[in-house]
């Protein structure tokens, strides 16, 4: 099937209908359209990555970037393309700082001296790379620094964070007003729930605010013992025992002086009720529950 | 292949993916691209497991080819599609399902949107995993691949498609030849960092 009219359907269009944001029965049209129709799905490929491209760069706004993170960042697949494409983003800023590179496709011989575009895009492409560098270095001693503060003063980790994510948000302010970009980390707010180890009957249940802003919770689940190299961790609907979220693989860190595993999950769609985060150990033997945390989410 | 638990030899499988090229000869590569392109279609409709489901599909779409020895008046892609949504109701209709999809249950693996979030000591390391994978994938590229892929990308909203049509009149192709040569070494190379990350 070759049929499509290229310009019968815009790039936003099709940006919509990656999004979610396109009535049904264009919805159909256009899944028709992905699968049987070469150049459209190839077309629709192309949009979807400079989509990706846009997001990991901070380029996207308002019902876009709503969209996306509501429903395109939904999916394990989809977030695994947007990984993707912050490696991919992260590995150009590297090679354009480097002196050495391979010759370009426009010019074989003297682009690197030639005025003009390129050299544009590599001092930009530098410029991004710096800024990229010092926000990591300065994030990364803070958060050491405020890790050993917490462990030190034995305050709460809860409160911790708070304190982190203000800083957090504060120093990209600062970036964002210094160098007017924005970042993935300035798109995201963050709850975080430290649950202790589970005990035996009934105790008391965590509650974790959730406000429409919250992009992710942070669970961090204390361990007894530390006795697996991996852990998953399941989210489940205790009235139905459905599995409604599963992490990736994770390992054990040290959280105010003790063994414990993070993961985080996306916020924007849990409901008001009690949910159990199930931890898993993964040994050599196979998986082996290590533990359930009940949690209740309040949604404010 | 999904297929070997409904094809019964080799040869139905051949004669199946001739039908898919349409005559095209692409060794298999047309049953690929219907393949990613059926994940995309259930991963859009939020379902939880879009590979299973596009599997799914295409066994139908074989076993049918089989049964009937041809499948005529309707092109083999648009056949998939119609078996897909047929696919995508029965999962719908499954008890398991309910009315769930991902927009109700979000699922994650590590993004980078949620490592930049998430303050854990295991952020560097999942980061540099995926570096790690996508210098080695990119090595596996031919050096034509690879800067292409590296050039493409390069420029942001306005700025990037005067340099895309800078490098397709370079290249002597059209705009559209160059988007999907563009999307096939992308495609290949997400494909190669995913199995490298999920190996490690």
């Amino acid at each position: 099937m070759q049929t499509s009219d290229q310009n019968a359907y815009s790039d936003e269009l099709l940006t919509r209908y990656l999004l979610g944001d396109l009535p049904a029965d264009q919805t159909e049209k256009l899944d028709e359209l992905s699968i049987a129709d070469d150049e459209f799905a190839w077309r629709l490929n192309g949009v979807e990555n400079d989509l990706v491209d846009e997001f990991v760069r901070g380029e996207l706004h308002g019902d876009n970037l709503n969209r996306f993170r509501s429903f395109y960042l939904s999916s394990p697949g989809r977030r695994q393309k947007v990984e993707f494409a912050a490696g991919l983003l992260e590995l150009k800023n590297r090679a354009a700082v480097e002196v050495e590179r391979p010759k370009s496709f426009l010019s074989r011989t003297s682009w690197w001296r030639a005025p003009g575009l390129f050299r544009q895009w590599s001092f930009a492409a530098a410029a991004l790379a710096l800024l990229l560098a010092a926000y990591l270095l300065t994030d990364n001693l803070r958060l050491r620094h405020q890790m050993d503060e917490a462990a030190a003063n034995h305050s709460s980790l809860e409160q911790e964070l708070t304190r982190q994510r203000a800083a957090n948000a504060q120093i990209q302010s600062e970036l964002e007003h210094a160098h007017g970009t924005t970042s993935v980390v300035a798109q995201l707010n963050t709850v975080a729930l430290l649950l202790a180890p589970p005990t035996r009957g009934v105790g008391h249940i965590e509650t974790v605010p959730i406000h429409k802003e919250t992009d992710f919770i942070v669970l961090f689940l204390a361990l007894e013992s530390d006795d697996f190299p991996r852990y998953k961790v399941a989210l489940k609907d205790p009235s139905s025992g459905r599995v409604m979220w599963q992490s990736a693989e994770l390992e054990s860190t040290v959280v105010n002086g003790k063994k414990a595993v993070s993961a985080s999950l996306p916020a924007g769609q849990l409901r008001a009720q009690t949910y159990i985060a199930e931890l898993s150990g993964i040994g050599k033997a196979g998986n082996e529950v290590a533990g359930s945390y009940p949690f209740r989410v309040v949604l404010r | 292949m999904q297929l070997k638990n409904r094809t019964s030899t080799q040869d139905a499988f051949r004669q199946f993916l001739d039908w898919l090229d349409e005559g095209a000869g692409s060794g298999g590569e047309k049953y690929l691209e219907l393949r990613r392109r059926l994940v995309l279609y259930f991963d859009r409709r939020n379902c939880l497991t879009p590979d299973e489901l596009a599997d799914e599909t295409l066994n139908r779409v074989a076993q049918k080819f089989q049964e009937q020895g041809e499948i005529t008046n309707i092109s083999p892609a648009q056949y998939c599609y119609v078996t897909a949504k047929f696919v995508f109701l029965e999962y719908t209709r499954r008890p398991e399902q309910g009315n769930k999809s991902l927009d109700e249950f979000p699922s994650s693996g590590s993004t980078a949107a949620e490592l930049a979030a998430a303050p854990v000591n295991s952020e560097g390391a999942v980061k540099e995993r995926t570096l790690n994978c996508l210098e080695r994938c990119l090595k596996k590229l031919s050096a034509d691949e690879s800067r292409l892929i590296l050039e493409y990308y390069q420029g942001e909203q306005r700025g990037k498609i005067e340099h895309r049509r800078q490098i397709a009149e370079k290249l002597g192709v059209s705009a559209n030849a160059l988007t999907i040569r563009a999307c096939r070494i992308r495609n290949k190379l997400e494909a190669c960092v995913r199995a490298c990350c999920e190996r490690e």
